[in-house]
């Protein structure tokens, strides 16, 4: 009998301790809330195929580290404990202190979660550049290089980002966190993380949610604005063929943007600096192996890292708040804006040019590369099925990606002080 | 590091004319800055395309100078016994705009499609060509290239 008590006094006692227990106990109803938010995810990324590479982390980091006590995102502490409490191991380990108050004490350190560590790359600025890096080593700025006018509306799109600004200003945000909001306005994953991390880095966890639904939901948002905006006439413009890009060209083209952009805005070195050398190392051809462990084996490992630790700083405390609703629906506006801006502007341009420019090649502008530009060619396709405007819908695609780091080195350099 | 959150909505309502002028400043500057910068790398990649494309042209021309000059040497030598040619084959019918190599594609690619019978082509005739659409080369082409995307 009494090592059945026995037995279930320790069955209590782990029941006590458990994560499970704490659901009930306190806010932990949060937390199972939010369990159900990483599931659902989860099914997003999995069952839907919702940007699955960064979801799929994202959510499992959302999800480990709403699990009670799971300790993953742990802070390291230094606990004092009086010597005499204290084990020979420890004392061996940390060695002794003696207090103002003539007492010795152990000075025992307790490591923090594995996320933690893990999220140093995040909070340092470190996985944005890197997967800046594996971009560029992937992109192909030809079409930029062919038609430099992309860069205009790769610049019209960002204009959703400074309005959006405002409106989370009027919402009552203070500056740091109005700036990485309207970063979302991007559509630039990475850029968003990195403004965050650097103004504001208790909100990563929503406006890193909300950045990369809205990327994945690309197809759904932008079509109906590129249709209200167009006419038919103007959505059937078939474009002339972009000239040949020699290799030379190719090879100075980062050269060129990094010394321009680094030597102008500073504070967007890291991400467009980044960006270029993995563009150079693509198109140098010297290179390869490098080029394609930026491309495959780098980039894979810093999503990985990138996704998780963001994912594992939305915390029930700090995700389930009002603020959160008003992030993803600034974070829409800013997407709206930058579509529609851009579309806008690929309107003005197809006036300037008599006609030659298709106005649905301006939504690509917002970056979200390549999946911004599929959307160019699919709705200029509903209206002239042999019309393929992919390729110059890339342009102002690859534009967007440095007009966004821009956009985000002067929202820095303003508010980063 | 995530240790503490605080609530930032509401910050600093009383100070509208600020806001204002933090909305005013920040829009402004950051609208024009990107423009800037953006538009000055357009004048760059024209300045660039347009030296690129210069240079380019060059050398086509050397190089079209050069064959020509090697033609004329050519055509200057004195001429071989030439082997006889052979006979003509009865060619299909066609709007004497389509070249002859065409011509043997597209019987070749019936001859492929043929299945072990024999057919003869006998008319080849240019498809109205719609305005503001791509030919079906040039729409396969563009697919091929951009498949990857």
């Amino acid at each position: 009998m009494e090592i059945l008590t026995s037995i279930w006094d320790s069955i209590i006692s782990i029941l006590h301790e458990s994560g499970l227990l704490q659901l009930f106990v306190g806010d932990g109803w949060k937390n199972a809330i939010m369990i159900g938010i990483a599931c659902f995810l989860l099914y997003l990324a999995i069952g839907r195929q919702f940007e699955p590479l960064l979801l799929l982390p994202i959510a499992f980091g959302m999800l480990l580290v709403n699990l009670p006590l799971s300790g993953v995102m742990d802070v390291p502490t230094t606990e004092l404990v009086p010597l005499a409490q204290a084990s020979a191991t420890e004392i061996a380990k940390y060695g002794q202190i003696v207090m103002p108050d003539g007492q010795t004490y152990v000075e025992v350190a307790h490591s923090g979660g594995l996320l933690y560590y893990l999220y140093l790359g995040v909070k340092l600025g470190i996985y944005p550049p890197l997967i800046f890096l594996g971009i560029g080593a992937m992109s192909d700025f030809g079409p930029l290089i062919a038609n430099p006018k992309s860069f205009i509306l790769g610049a019209a799109a960002q204009i959703g980002i400074f309005f959006t600004f405002c409106g989370a200003i009027l919402l009552g945000f203070n500056a740091k966190v109005a700036g990485s909001i309207a970063i979302i306005g991007g559509a630039d994953g990475p850029t968003a993380i990195y403004v965050t991390s650097k103004l504001a880095p208790d909100y990563l966890g929503p406006i890193a949610v909300a950045a990369y639904s809205y990327m994945a939901l690309v197809p759904i948002i932008q079509p109906p604005i590129m249709r209200l905006l167009t006419t038919k006439k103007e959505r059937a413009v078939v474009m002339t063929q972009l000239r040949t890009v020699s290799k030379t060209e190719k090879i100075m083209f980062p050269i060129i943007v990094t010394i321009v952009v680094a030597l102008l805005l500073p504070s967007a070195a890291p991400l467009v600096g980044m960006l270029m050398l993995g563009n150079l190392m693509r198109e140098s051809g010297v290179v390869k192996r490098i080029s394609d462990a930026a491309q495959n084996e780098l980039m894979n490992i810093v999503t990985i890292f990138l996704g998780t630790t963001v994912g594992a700083t939305a915390r029930a405390e700090v995700f389930l708040t009002p603020e959160t609703l008003m992030i993803v629906g600034l974070g829409l506006a800013a997407f709206c804006l930058g579509t529609a801006f851009g579309v806008l502007f690929g309107k003005l341009m197809y006036i300037f040019t008599g006609g030659k420019v298709n106005p649905l090649i301006g939504s690509a502008g917002v970056s979200a590369v390549p999946m911004a530009a599929r959307v160019s060619q699919k709705v200029g396709q509903e209206t002239n099925p042999s019309n393929y405007l992919l390729m110059h819908a890339l342009g102002p695609n690859v534009a967007g990606v440095i007009g966004s780091a821009v956009a985000a080195g002067v929202l820095l350099a303003v508010l980063g002080r | 590091m995530l240790t503490t959150f605080t609530p930032l909505i509401g910050a600093g309502a009383d100070l509208f004319d600020d806001k204002r002028m933090l909305m005013a400043v920040i829009t402004a500057s950051g609208i024009i800055i990107v423009f800037v910068i953006l538009l000055l790398l357009i004048f760059i990649f024209y300045a660039y395309g347009g030296i690129f494309r210069a240079l380019t042209v060059s050398k086509e021309k050397k190089a079209a100078a050069k064959k020509a000059a090697e033609n004329a040497a050519k055509a200057a030598e004195p001429p071989s016994a030439a082997a006889p040619a052979p006979a003509p084959a009865a060619a299909p019918a066609t709007d004497g705009e389509i070249p002859g190599e065409i011509i043997a594609v597209i019987a070749a690619a019936v001859a492929a499609m043929s299945g072990g019978k024999t057919y003869a082509v006998k008319k080849v005739t240019r498809a109205a060509q719609e305005t503001g659409r791509r030919t079906a080369w040039a729409a396969a082409g563009l697919y091929e290239n951009t498949r990857p995307f």
